[in-house]
C-alpha cells in the first residue's frame, strides 16, 4: 500500500497518464489504476474527483457528459494539450527519482 | 412472519445523496457524479456474486465518508461554503435583532404598565431605579426564553430546515422565504414598540413620560450590561474549547 504522501503526490500524474490511452470516466479511470497496480494502489475513490475537477480547472484534461452504453449518463474525461505537457515534465520528474533509487539499490543489493 | 424487504438501491442512493447534500461543497453536478460512481461500482461488486445491500455497503465504503469527501469537495467550490456560511450569518444576525427587538418591546411594555398601574397609588411609588430593575428582569427573561426556544427548535428541526433550504441548491428561493418569514417578526416587534410609544405619549403627562424614559433606559442598560458580560463568557469558552481541538 502506497503511503498518503505519496498517493497524493502520483494521482495527477496517474491520471494523465491513464487519459493517454483515450477518453474515460472515473470510475473506470480508478479500476485500471487498481489493475495496473496490482492492487498497491488504492485510492479512497470519492477524493479522485476533486482532482480531476482541479485539472480541469487548470485546462489539463476536459469533461463531457454523455449518455454510456448502459444508458446511464456518465462524465467522460479527456486529455487536452496543457496536460500532455505537463505529462511530460511529471515523467521526467518521476523517472529521475526512479532512476537515481534503482542506481542506489544495485549498489546495495543486500538492502532488504 | 414479516417479509423482509428487499434492498432498493435507488433508495439508499437517494438517501445517501441526501447526506451529503447537508454540506455546502458538493454542487449538484458533483453528486451526479459520485452517484454515476456508485451505480458502476455496485454493479461490478454484484457481477462478483455480492448481494445488493452487500455491494452497495463496500461501494460507499471505497468511496469515502462525508467529512472526508466534503473538506476535498470544499477545496474545488469554496464559493459555495462561503455563501453558505454568509446565509447563515445572515441569517443569525436577523435572528438575534428579532430576539433584541422582542425584548426592548417586552421592557418598554413592562415599564409602561409599571407606571400606569402604579398612577392610582401615587407617584412616589414608581422611581426610575425600580422601573428599571424590573425592565430588566422582564429583559433577561424575554431573551433567555427567545434564546431556549430557538435552541430547542435548532435541536430538534435544524436538520429539517438545513435540509429544506438546500434541497433546491441552485435556486434563492428557500433562503430568501426564511429571511422574510424572519423579517415578519422582527418588524412587528418594532410596530410593537412604536405602539408602545404613542401609548406613553397619549396616556401620562410630561413627568410619567420622564420616568417611563428613565425607568426603560436604567432596564435596558443594566440588562444589556450582563448580557455582554454573558456573551463574552461565552464567546471565551468556546474559543478556548476551539484552541484545545486544535492542539
Amino acid at each position: 500500500m502506497l503511503s498518503k504522501e505519496l498517493v497524493a503526490a502520483s494521482t495527477v500524474p496517474l491520471v494523465l497518464s491513464v487519459l493517454t490511452e483515450g477518453e474515460t470516466y472515473g470510475y473506470a479511470l480508478i479500476q485500471r489504476v487498481r489493475e495496473l497496480s496490482g492492487g498497491q494502489i488504492e485510492w479512497t475513490e470519492g477524493m479522485l474527483y476533486p482532482v480531476l475537477h482541479w485539472m480541469e480547472r487548470e485546462e489539463l484534461i476536459e469533461s463531457e457528459w454523455r449518455e454510456s452504453e448502459t444508458g446511464r449518463k456518465r462524465k467522460y474525461y479527456q486529455l487536452r494539450k496543457e496536460g500532455r505537457k505537463a505529462l511530460l515534465e511529471e515523467k521526467q520528474q518521476w523517472l529521475a527519482v526512479h532512476e537515481t533509487l534503482a542506481k542506489l539499490w544495485k549498489q546495495q543489493p543486500r538492502l532488504t | 412472519m414479516e417479509a423482509t424487504t428487499p434492498f432498493d438501491l435507488n433508495h439508499a442512493l437517494a438517501e445517501w445523496r441526501n447526506s451529503l447534500q447537508q454540506s455546502p461543497a458538493f454542487c449538484r453536478e458533483n453528486l451526479d457524479e459520485l452517484e454515476s460512481h456508485l451505480r458502476d461500482s455496485v454493479a461490478n461488486l454484484q457481477q462478483r456474486g455480492l448481494s445488493g445491500s452487500e455491494a452497495f455497503l463496500i461501494a460507499t465504503r471505497r468511496v469515502g465518508g462525508a467529512p472526508a469527501l466534503g473538506t476535498e469537495f470544499g477545496k474545488i467550490n469554496p464559493g459555495n461554503v462561503w455563501l453558505n456560511r454568509a446565509l447563515w450569518m445572515l441569517i443569525g444576525t436577523l435572528v438575534f435583532r428579532f430576539i433584541s427587538g422582542l425584548v426592548s418591546s417586552a421592557t418598554m411594555g413592562t415599564t409602561v404598565l409599571g407606571v400606569v398601574l402604579a398612577r392610582p397609588v401615587g407617584s412616589g411609588v414608581t422611581t426610575p431605579l425600580l422601573l428599571g430593575t424590573l425592565g430588566a428582569f422582564v429583559h433577561l427573561l424575554t431573551f433567555a426564553a427567545a434564546l431556549i426556544l430557538g435552541w430547542r427548535l435548532l435541536v430538534r428541526k435544524g436538520n429539517s430546515i438545513s435540509a429544506w433550504l438546500q434541497r433546491e441548491p441552485k435556486s434563492l428561493a428557500r433562503p430568501a422565504a426564511l429571511v422574510a418569514l424572519l423579517l415578519i417578526p422582527y418588524a412587528s416587534a418594532g410596530v410593537l414598540q412604536g405602539c408602545g410609544m404613542y401609548l406613553i405619549n397619549k396616556f401620562s403627562d410630561g413627568n410619567q413620560t420622564t420616568m417611563v424614559s428613565a425607568g426603560f433606559v436604567v432596564g435596558t442598560a443594566s440588562a444589556a450590561l450582563i448580557e455582554s458580560a454573558g456573551l463574552i463568557l461565552l464567546t471565551l469558552l468556546l474559543a478556548r474549547r476551539q484552541l484545545l481541538t486544535k492542539i
